[in-house]
């Protein structure tokens, strides 16, 4: 059994310091365009430049580099050396004691798992916190908001759905999530890069099941709701971005 | 300097393209290769050097593929088949290297 873990930087949000832990059978990846990156850590690094995605000329630098990164993120059926395929954001910390069987194991029966968002109930939850938190990959409100119309003309119900936090999502390599990981890349390309809007909608029109990841990804005293302890989970420890 | 090998060495008078499955093209602007043809241990052309991008297949368009050197690979769904023939398992959702390079001036 081989298992790859697979994250990407593009432009200076990130800088990947973290060493991962040595486990069997596995390789740890590392896309990126910032020279820094590579050879920083334990990492592979691949360095591909000069990307062309669709509706390139469209973005701001910014959100170039947002989109090429999830390029990468969204495309865990081409790592077909691996029949595990896991991504982590290059914030996210491996905890000691790692223990990667219990991570897969977190798939049961279906080929994609990944956390749960530890306070968005709905995709307009997630929208009023993009509204009152700045984010440095901030794009335009009314872009989400065409997004969610796309949704709603589409019957998908807004309300009440999964928000996934997919600061690591773990996906059984088969032919199966193909339709979801394509569907889901398109709607990145054309609408908005925050993967976790359409994450469940992407899931939702190609008959996609995934399991949730327990726990949470936020750790201790909350980002946003100071009163609230957050309790982490198992894996990873996901640090603030560095810009 | 890397060695770049075809299979059909059919090139045109001045800008080429040629579309190379995966990253490993993907080499900084300007560096410079020298041109094999896969069935002949000597080299066609020297210090030929090259641009490239990287994109997914799927979301190449023929007008991308006029400088293409293989006239039959000019066309998306043409240049498709030939990957398929050398790659069986070559599925459009990847990523592919254009190498653009010119031979105008080159012997």
């Amino acid at each position: 059994m081989k298992i790859l873990f697979y994250t990407a930087i593009y432009g200076t949000r990130d800088v990947l310091v973290r060493e991962h832990p040595d486990l069997p059978n596995c390789d740890f990846l590392c896309f990126t365009n910032t020279i820094e990156n590579k050879n920083l850590t334990n990492w592979q690094s691949r360095i591909p430049h000069n990307l062309v995605i669709p509706n390139y000329s469209n973005y701001s630098e910014e959100n170039k580099n947002i989109r090429f990164a999830k390029y990468f993120k969204l495309h865990p059926y081409l790592y077909k050396d691996y029949d595990y395929i896991i991504w982590v954001d290059a914030n996210a910390q491996f905890k000691e004691n790692f223990n990667l069987d219990a991570l897969i194991n977190t798939l049961g029966e279906n080929n994609i798992s990944t956390f749960k968002h530890p306070m968005s109930k709905s995709i307009f939850d997630e929208l009023s916190l993009y509204l009152k938190y700045p984010k440095p990959d901030k794009e335009d409100p009314s872009v989400i908001l065409k997004q969610i119309l796309r949704f709603v003309m589409n019957s998908y119900n807004c309300y009440d759905n999964f928000i996934p936090a997919t600061g690591a999502i773990v996906t059984r390599q088969c032919k199966a999530i193909i339709p979801f990981y394509d569907f889901w890349w398109r709607i990145i390309c054309e609408q908005s890069h925050q993967d976790q809007l359409s994450f469940t909608y992407a899931a939702d029109q190609t008959n996609t099941k995934f399991s949730t990841i327990l726990g949470d990804v936020w750790e201790g005293k909350g980002m946003f709701f100071e009163e609230y302890i957050y309790q982490g989970n198992p894996w990873f420890t996901f640090n603030l971005h560095s810009a | 300097m890397e060695k770049m090998y075809f299979s059909n060495p059919v090139f045109n008078a001045g800008k080429n393209l040629t579309v190379r499955r995966g990253i490993k093209w993907n080499l900084h602007d300007s560096q410079q290769v020298i041109i094999y043809d896969v069935n002949i241990p000597k080299a066609l052309y020297f210090d030929v050097v090259i641009k490239t991008e990287v994109m997914r297949f799927c979301d190449l368009e023929d007008q991308m593929l006029v400088d293409e050197h293989d006239p039959l690979g000019r066309t998306y769904f043409s240049l498709f088949a030939e990957m398929y023939k050398i790659y069986p398992e070559f599925d459009a959702r990847e990523i592919v290297t254009l190498v653009y390079f010119d031979l105008g001036c080159k012997k």
